[in-house]
């Protein structure tokens, strides 16, 4: 995956933050996907669409049970550090690092779209 | 390509890019850190949630012996990342 990213993503200092938040949103969606995804589908397609003003990725996980990104307990990131655990942050830093997620279930494909607005 | 150097000077240096395929890995690799130690993170070009979460497992176990890592030279992006997980109140950084 990060391979596929790296030959397609823009390169250049402009986009080196894009490059950065575009790598992290993915590899917390596909992980939460391989995670949560119940279901027999033995493959996860990956759409990458690059743009001048965005970055836009999908992922599509096939023959899967439907899930609720909302059932992700939220993370508490003001807890002292001995209650603190990595549960939730992906999430987190996912919505900090893009400007739209977006989930869709219809058919029994599970969808996950990310969208990064290029710094002009 | 992920690495955890050991220098001489009892520091860890992260090299290369600390994702969820390295977890398990790094998780090893680390478990000989038990005292307060310098992570320096120079040539750490990218981490994720898993790699945070092996840092923060770390400074836990750390912390239960009244030791605590201290890390230093993060790049912007990875700096930034600690700031939006809030870690920057769990761990020195330098």
């Amino acid at each position: 995956m990060f391979a596929f990213l790296k030959a397609r993503l823009p390169e250049g200092s402009a986009d080196e933050e894009t490059a950065f938040c575009v790598n992290l949103a993915a590899e917390e969606l596909f992980t939460n996907m391989i995670r949560h995804n119940e279901g027999r589908g033995d493959h996860i397609l990956l759409e990458l669409e690059v743009s001048a003003p965005r970055v836009f990725f999908r992922f599509t996980d096939y023959d899967v049970a439907p899930f609720d990104p909302k059932s992700v307990p939220a993370v508490k990131l003001d807890s002292p550090l001995q209650e603190r655990n990595p549960g939730g942050l992906g999430v987190h830093l996912v919505k900090s690092v893009v400007d739209r997620v977006t989930y869709e279930y219809q058919d029994r494909a599970m969808r996950v779209s990310a969208e990064k607005q290029r710094r002009r | 390509m992920f690495e955890v150097r050991f220098a001489e000077d009892g520091s860890v240096q992260l090299v290369g890019r600390f994702d969820a395929a390295q977890q398990e890995r790094a998780k090893e690799l680390l478990a000989g850190v038990t005292s307060s130690t310098i992570v320096d993170c120079q040539e750490l070009a990218y981490i994720s949630s898993a790699g945070l979460g092996v840092l923060l497992g770390l400074q836990k176990r750390l912390m239960d012996s009244g030791h605590r890592l201290k890390l230093v030279n993060l790049n912007p992006h990875i700096r930034e990342l600690f700031r939006l997980a809030m870690f920057d109140a769990i761990f020195d950084i330098g």
